[in-house]
């Protein structure tokens, strides 16, 4: 997945990012002193934040609201300038060279539309063909792959407003791509869609991201960060409080597995199992239980010997620990 | 959306607008609603449990009426909080009146350089005139149809369906409200700049029916304007439908001009349409003299056929409702 | 060059897709714009019914006076659909957050942003103005060639100091937000370019002439056609230039602001 030789098209350097807000109140003198003194309030939403992504990386930001991650995005795109530090994306600093730097991004906001309410998609791509001078040739075959790879060719002729949330979004994500970005910006990409649109866009991106180019990814779905991401940047109140790869994220918890396991007769009491290494997660019926096993300390094969001496074994399922799970412990750790 | 603003020389009026199609405007009108509306509700639910305490007929009957006032207050006390965090707006009409009047000034005072009077009125009355509409137009102003099709429109009026109050009440008291906040903020300062910088007199020949005459002016306005809004009930879009009835109004109101400058022919037509008692009817009874066309009258005269033609509309409007509200029902859109 | 080719084509397009947004909705946009076209009418009315009843506007014929009010009709009409939008888009960006998306487009933001404000929904008030402009100014046909290029000089000065005005009001949206009704302020000001300047006295008429110069709207102009233009014409102009260099240069400043503050 990581070959060591791919270059580094996004670097992040201490950033930093402060919001300077008044304290508002509202009764009427406080209002008409306000005009006057204002207390400023100072939230420091990016602190000290530092992460690199390497060219043809799926990278995931993840955090709580208000974690900074839109700020960040914000600041990545080019949007917004931040308090301090250094970025740099693809050789641009992006709130400096902004005009001529967000030629070579593209950025798909789940919340945000780029579409026209009451005309067809295919109106605003031909916008965005003379915004970004895109030549007819190149234009024709682009839009009509990512049609076929998004099944969209008889809905880019309708009228936005008669489209369903996941086809509108797919077409967020041709218009933000017609113009063969080299670094593509996902904030909430698939908030609100169902599950075909949503793998149909996550097969998308993996193919797109075949094709070379670098995807930036903030979400909720921690399905998108399973189904896309290769690195994983955790965020907790401004602050990272991890990045490595996805494989780390899910060792992070040790090399733990739940294992179900239901048997022919009833179980022997819960002692025969638990020994150093194996903890009892839940007691579902007499002849079912979902252990947690740490290969740390007990090494799945001999866990498995054990469990076959049994012999009662009908039905085991291996799983890893959700992401879910260890995202929750590292913030807890960082609470 | 309201093209008002190349409408009406007269634009001291607030308007709420559509910025683009597609897009609902005046998020902060639709808040509005909404929260005002909760107030509505959490009122007359009160005054459903305390109908039952009168024990005679006309103590039951009066104690309704009671609790109705009660109602109007809190809805119009809770419009009027509400749009009070926007009353740095109403500084946009205290700069708007006074120079819509600067400019009548001007140009009257250069046209009756050749002349004392036009059409009988004299350079004085002509000033007093621009004067009196364009305060006027501070108090009696809404965008009455313009809440009532967003709500059809968007369909939030379903939880009017749902209230014992009838909207119509629920509206007019939010215009209560509304225009309690257009008195302290935009009719008081601009009044004072009318007075103490263009030194107009404020001395209405008959004060009292001068009063009236703005109350049923404030009650028609809000009639007709409410009564466009129930189109939406039959109409997607209302936007060219009130446009239309906007120009007209502008025209045939007296808010821009005295209508007594138009042609004999239009002013008899005129006397007979509504729109003069939107401007031009107060107006003439703060002067003390009415005429129209042919038409001469004493003010308790002009003021008694003011309250027929509003009561008329009041009724006419209520008809349009039913017909709508069931259609509304009906479709159950 | 090339750049140049580049913002016309993009602006092509900005302008077909408000078409097309404008037709989604036919009978109410053509029922609206034949209102508005009538609408933009009412502005000469008020001078048709002072000339009507025999009096007018001193040293003025009523054609005079028309031709003065019909360039106010067309300069007014002509930036509407051109500039108008640029502050209510403004207004509506700012107040959801959408402004960003108007930043990840590459290339000037002041210009994206008047570009992608194209308002077809004025079409009505531009059709108003160029007849009555037609209208009136076919009085004075022919048109000697130096007036008429005197004409487009200073009706350019107009509509650079519409311009301005939309835009510095635009930037005011950034910090006064939600206030549909700065558009207002924009028509009062402007009302005092609607009559010849000759009704003002004093001090009004320098202000008028000079620091919001909004005779160049449709008085000065029309004196170029009349042939009674004046040196103060030509000082006027530079205020004019002056306010299309702030308005750009504050827009552009609050968009920066905006940047820094994240909205």
């Amino acid at each position: 997945m990581s070959a060591p030789e791919r270059r580094t098209v996004l670097s992040v350097r201490r950033l930093t990012k402060e919001y300077v807000t008044h304290e508002r109140r509202g009764a009427l003198a406080a209002t008409l002193k306000s005009l006057f003194v204002r207390k400023k309030i100072t939230v420091r939403a990016v602190n000290n934040v530092s992460f690199d992504v390497a060219q043809g990386d799926i990278v995931g930001l993840i955090g709580e609201n208000g974690a900074g991650k839109s700020t960040i995005i914000k600041i990545l795109t080019g949007v917004l300038f931040p308090t301090g530090g250094e970025v740099k994306v693809l050789d641009f600093v992006p709130y400096r060279d902004r005009s001529r730097y967000v030629a070579h991004i593209g950025a798909v906001f789940g919340q945000k539309s780029q579409l026209i309410w009451d005309i067809p998609p295919m109106d605003a791509f031909r916008l965005n063909k003379a915004i970004y001078a895109i030549p007819d040739s190149a234009y024709a075959e682009r839009l009509e792959r990512m049609t076929a790879l998004l099944g969209l060719e008889r809905v880019v002729g309708r009228p936005v407003r008669t489209l369903s949330l996941g086809e509108r979004m797919k077409c967020e994500f041709v218009m933000a791509m017609l113009h063969r970005p080299r670094m593509v910006f996902l904030d909430e990409p698939t908030i609100g869609v169902d599950l075909l649109a949503k793998e149909n866009i996550h097969a998308f991106i993996r193919e797109m991201n075949r094709d070379g180019v670098t995807f930036i990814l903030t979400t909720h779905d921690l399905e998108d960060i399973e189904q896309l991401a290769h690195r994983v940047v955790i965020l907790n109140k401004g602050e990272k409080v991890f990045e490595d790869e996805l494989a780390v994220l899910k060792r992070y918890l040790g090399d733990k597995k739940t294992i179900r396991v239901t048997t022919k007769g009833p179980l022997p009491p819960a002692g025969e199992f638990l020994r150093p290494g194996v903890a009892l997660f839940e007691s579902v019926s007499e002849k079912e239980v979902v252990l947690e096993v740490n290969g740390a300390i007990l090494p799945m094969s001999e866990f498995l010997a054990r469990l076959w001496e049994f012999g009662q074994v009908q039905n085991i399922s291996i799983q890893e620990i959700g992401i879910a799970e260890v995202i929750k412990a590292i913030y807890q750790e960082h609470a | 959306m309201s093209p008002s603003p190349n409408l009406s020389e007269n634009s001291n009026v607030e308007t709420p607008r559509r910025v683009s199609a597609g897009a609902a405007t005046g998020a902060d009108t639709d808040a509005n609603t909404s929260a005002s509306a909760n107030a509505g509700a959490v009122a007359s639910t009160g005054a459903d449990t305390s109908t039952s305490v009168g024990a005679g007929v006309v103590a039951v009957a009066a104690a309704g009426i009671r609790i109705k006032i009660r109602v109007i207050l809190a809805i119009a006390a809770s419009t009027y909080k509400e749009w009070a965090a926007y009353r740095t707006h109403s500084l946009v009409s205290v700069f708007v009146g006074p120079a819509y009047f600067l400019t009548q000034i001007c140009i009257w005072r250069a046209v009756y350089s050749g002349t004392d009077s036009i059409r009988g009125i004299s350079l004085d009355a002509m000033i007093t005139y621009y004067g009196v509409t364009t305060l006027v137009s501070y108090l009696t102003m809404d965008f009455a149809d313009w809440n009532l099709q967003m709500l059809i429109r968007t369909g939030k009026f379903t939880t009017f369906v749902l209230r014992p109050i009838h909207h119509r009440l629920f509206a007019f008291a939010q215009k209560l409200g509304h225009r309690t906040l257009g008195l302290l903020f935009e009719f008081l300062p601009a009044l004072l700049i009318f007075v103490f910088i263009f030194h107009m007199e404020i001395a209405p020949v008959r004060g009292g029916y001068f009063l009236v005459s703005v109350a049923l002016s404030y009650i028609m306005v809000f009639t007709v304007n409410y009564s466009i809004g129930i189109a939406a009930f039959w109409l997607v879009r209302t936007d060219g439908l009130r446009s239309v009835i906007k120009l007209l109004t502008s025209v045939c109101s007296g808010a821009l001009f005295p209508l007594l400058l138009l042609p004999d022919a239009l002013q008899r037509i005129l006397f007979f349409l509504p729109f003069q008692f939107t401007a031009y009817v107060p107006s003439m009874v703060y002067t003390g003299t009415y005429r129209l066309g042919t038409f001469s009258m004493g003010i308790p005269q002009i003021v008694c056929v003011q309250a027929v033609y509003t009561a008329t509309a009041l009724v006419l409007s209520e008809l349009l409702y039913r017909f709508g509200l069931k259609r509304f029902t009906a479709a159950g859109v | 060059m090339n750049s140049i080719r580049l913002a016309f084509s993009v602006y092509g397009q900005y302008i077909r897709v408000a078409f097309a947004s404008a037709a989604a909705y036919r009978l109410d946009f053509f029922f609206t714009q034949t209102v508005m076209l009538a609408g933009s009418l009412l502005i000469p009315l008020l001078t048709v019914l002072i000339y009507a009843n025999g009096e007018a506007i001193p040293g003025w014929t009523f054609h005079e006076a028309l031709l003065a009010q019909a360039v106010f009709m067309l300069s007014s009409g002509l930036c509407a659909p051109f500039f108008h939008n640029v502050v209510w888009t403004t207004m509506e960006r700012v107040r959801e957050g959408t402004y960003d998306l108007l930043l990840l487009k590459p290339g000037s933001a002041v210009f994206t942003a008047v570009a992608g404000s194209f308002g077809f929904e004025y079409i009505g008030q531009l059709c108003g103005g160029a007849a009555m402009f037609a209208y009136a100014a076919a009085r004075f046909a022919p048109i000697p060639a130096g007036g008429a290029a005197l004409f487009a000089l200073l009706f350019l000065m107009g509509v650079l100091l519409n311009l301005g005005c939309v835009l510095m009001m635009s930037a005011v949206c950034f910090k006064w937000v939600g206030n549909s009704r700065v558009f207002e302020i924009y028509d009062a000001v402007t009302l005092f370019g609607r009559y010849p300047v000759t009704i003002f006295t004093g001090a009004l008429r320098a202000a008028v002439t000079y620091v919001i110069p909004v005779a160049m709207l449709g008085f000065f102009p029309a004196t170029a056609i009349l042939g009674r233009t004046t040196a103060q014409m030509a000082v006027a102009a530079v205020p004019c230039v002056l306010f299309a260099i702030f308005g750009y240069g504050l827009f552009r400043h609050m968009i920066q602001r905006y940047q820094s503050a994240g909205g």
